[in-house]
């Protein structure tokens, strides 16, 4: 008989993005990487959170801008960021596992935290659709992020264009 | 996606590559050079040799002003009619064999652009642009008065 138990322990990658001072987190198995992309494409007719098409191990991967899809009342990313640093995930979209891109700040870590965790307040301003949670962990007010949520948000925003 | 080998026209607009099916290119005029190659509209007073106001492409795709007046002509055909558009540089027509050509990626294809797939081009993507939903995209933003110029020939 084996015993199933609840991890005790769950592993999360904790980032910032540019222009946002909160501190994010997804789970890691939903990441892939993190890699400097050396040239996004811009793609004509995309809303604004859709920065464009990067190439990760001569992939095209869609660079995602997070931090306007949090607060949609922030300026446009520039685009011409110089080796910006991205991290590189996998999402489900329409029946399908895509690659995402989103701009990140350089100093993201790997970190584990109990499955409950004590919560935070969510910063005034930011649109909690693609929140799940927002807690404190070690001390520290992270966004748990629900990319699963992405989908959705990414057909509303261009259902307004 | 489409032919094995398949025969593409290489432009750029506003510094992204781009590229058109050579089934669907109806002329090329290089900047400078008389426009004489554009027959004239059903019903229109316009002969051949007239002025045309081309559709500005970094316009239509980016927002961007129109810096380039002397760039590229491109005449398209579409299901319904010619456009005459303006890129800024238009490089050799190549071949792209169908391994170089990727389908968009799911978010992408979801937005229904006006493009059908991707093509390696230096350190990023170019676009293949599918030239009826470009029809549709000029004609959906010049009646929405975003687009000040478009240039239809039957």
């Amino acid at each position: 008989m084996s015993l199933i138990s609840a991890p005790s322990q769950v592993r999360l990658f904790r980032f910032s993005v540019p222009g946002l001072e909160a501190a994010l987190a997804i789970p890691l198995e939903q990441m892939l990487g993190v890699a400097r992309l050396p040239f996004v494409t811009r793609v004509p007719c995309a809303p604004p959170a859709i920065l464009g098409l990067g190439r990760w191990q001569e992939q095209p991967v869609t660079v995602l801008d997070l931090r306007l899809i949090l607060d949609p009342a922030a300026e446009r990313a520039r685009r011409d960021i110089p080796d910006q640093l991205h991290m590189v995930v996998k999402i489900a979209f329409k029946d399908s596992l895509c690659l995402a891109a989103c701009p990140i700040r350089p100093g993201g870590q790997i970190i584990s935290a109990p499955p409950r965790v004590p919560g935070a307040a969510l910063p005034a301003g930011l649109a909690a659709d693609l929140v799940h949670q927002a807690a404190l962990i070690d001390g520290v007010p992270t966004l748990l992020i629900d990319l699963l949520r992405l989908p959705s948000l990414l057909e509303a925003f261009r259902a307004r264009q | 996606m489409g032919e094995p080998t398949a025969g593409f026209l290489r432009f750029e607009v506003c510094g992204q590559a781009f590229a058109l099916p050579m089934a669907r290119l109806a002329g090329i005029q290089q900047p400078g050079e008389p426009q004489t190659d554009a027959p004239p509209s059903r019903g229109s007073a316009q002969a051949a040799g007239a002025h045309v106001a081309p559709t500005d492409l970094g316009k239509l795709f980016f927002d961007e002003p129109d810096e380039n007046p002397a760039g590229f002509i491109v005449v398209v055909r579409a299901e319904r009619a010619l456009y005459v558009l303006r890129a800024d540089r238009v490089r050799a027509g190549t071949h792209l064999p169908a391994e170089e050509r990727l389908n968009l990626p799911p978010i992408i294809d979801a937005l229904d652009g006006p493009f059908d797939g991707l093509f390696k081009d230096a350190d990023g993507w170019g676009l293949i642009l599918n030239a009826d939903r470009l029809a549709e995209l000029i004609r959906r933003r010049y009646t929405a008065g975003t687009v000040e110029h478009l240039y239809e020939l039957d």
